[in-house]
């Protein structure tokens, strides 16, 4: 849409831009924009800048179609629905232009790009839609320029094919929906980031990778050890009550399990040393169990990571967690 | 700032002001504009809505030393659906809030 810069082109182009979007009552609308003409003139503006902080013309009749609702049924049309005027000719061209779409308050140039950065999908040449919708050879004929002007479109090549009417509203919808459809889930093998990430791989993991075993060989070893002893002495300490086994005592040789002299206070210290180091193992085991989480966590992280780099998405999806 | 956060709480914007004191397009395209970016064409099409679902009602002044100006007065229906609006906004902004805080918490944990 060229720039308007005052008000009789401002008013003309609206006018004509709800005629295209087929909202009826405009009267009221150009009076509303008079109005307010008037009054921003009363504050020292000029038509340039009113026109400016106006906005685009088309976006504004865009949204009295949004708006719009159909006296017969109280409900809004969807956008195929809204059928461009064809007989309607524009004021001027968008020679060079590509439609702005979406959003009100948005950077139309912000937007554009983005549409341009979405990936093409198999039915973005809008063969199906032609399908569905072309019933008339007025809607088809739109349909096929709507094609043709699509395809230059996603070439980045604007050439200036939006001279007829109605075009650029249905590249518009056309576009928004192809852009709706973007994931970021898509994948996409990125070589720069398989690079990238081996390279830290290498940087890392040389140290990384036996640290990692210390940890591991640490958290299994402390558990089992104390575990290990702490069942010991205890045990021992229980047996030496029964006098089981040689001890040796008063000169002689007697057998006992594990070399306790038999005697209550040792058996007590051997238990309460033993049930101490049992506790202190379950305590290790409960640590453990929490820091190998932790380690799975980090290694998914990596993963993903990893992931991110090479094909643009993460591999391993968080689960929500149960509340 | 995400445009349809904007997109949908100017609405509630506009209710709000018209309820306080009646306003003029102008009028009120400027006081948003304080407190917010918006492209100011796009106040007059969301003006028009709320006119045709009854929220408000506008009546013309003219004057002496200016041109005419047409105010916008809200309706019951319209004074019904602010206040319908504006518990969903508490509500949703106190759910915010609450996911904000609680996303802190599930990271320490995780």
């Amino acid at each position: 849409m060229k720039t308007v810069r005052t008000k009789i082109e401002f008013m003309a182009a609206l006018e004509n831009e709800l005629k295209i979007f087929g909202v009826s009552d405009r009267s009221e609308i150009i009076s509303d924009f008079t109005l307010h003409f008037s009054a921003s003139a009363g504050e020292g503006l000029s038509e340039a800048e009113i026109c400016e902080k106006l906005g685009d013309v088309s976006e504004i009749a865009r949204q009295y179609a949004d708006d719009y609702v159909i006296p017969e049924t109280g409900e809004s049309p969807t956008p195929e629905l809204i059928f461009p005027d064809p007989t309607a000719t524009y004021v001027d061209s968008n020679a060079g232009k590509s439609p702005l779409v979406l959003d009100d308050f948005g950077d139309a140039k912000e937007i554009e790009e983005l549409i341009k950065a979405a990936p093409v999908y198999p039915d973005a040449e809008n063969k199906s839609w032609q399908s569905e919708t072309a019933s008339s050879p007025q809607e088809q004929n739109i349909g096929s320029q709507n094609n043709q002007n699509n395809q230059s479109y996603q070439s980045h090549q604007s050439t200036g094919n939006y001279e007829k009417s109605g075009i650029n509203l249905q590249d518009v919808f056309n576009n928004f929906k192809n852009s709706a459809n973007f994931n970021n889930y898509s994948a996409n093998f990125n070589v720069g980031g398989l690079i990238g990430a081996l390279c830290v791989d290498l940087f890392v993991f040389s140290w990384a990778i036996p640290a990692l075993f210390g940890v591991v060989i640490g958290l299994l070893s402390i558990p089992i050890a104390l575990i290990g002893s702490g069942l010991g002495i205890s045990i021992d300490g229980i047996f030496s009550f029964f006098n089981v086994g040689p001890i040796f005592s008063g000169g002689n040789w007697n057998w006992s399990l594990f070399g306790f002299a038999g005697n209550t206070v040792n058996g007590l210290a051997g238990i309460f040393l033993g049930v101490i180091m049992l506790c202190l193992g379950a305590l290790s085991v409960m640590l453990g169990i929490k820091l190998v989480k932790l380690c799975i966590n980090v290694v998914k992280g990596i993963i993903n990571w990893h992931g991110k780099m090479i094909i643009g998405r993460p591999v391993i999806q968080k689960k929500p967690k149960k509340v | 700032m995400n445009s349809q956060l904007k997109r949908g709480t100017l609405e509630l914007c506009v209710l709000s002001i018209v309820n306080r004191n009646d306003c003029y397009g102008y009028e009120l395209v400027n006081q948003i504009s304080e407190c917010m970016h918006i492209t100011e064409g796009t106040i007059y099409p969301l003006l028009k809505r709320l006119k045709d679902s009854g929220s408000i009602s506008s009546y013309i002044v003219e004057s002496q030393e200016g041109p005419p100006r047409k105010y916008y007065s809200i309706t019951e229906l319209g004074r019904a659906e602010k206040a319908n609006q504006e518990k969903e906004w508490y509500v949703f902004i106190k759910n915010v809030d609450k996911l904000l805080l609680g996303e802190v918490k599930a990271d320490e944990n995780s």
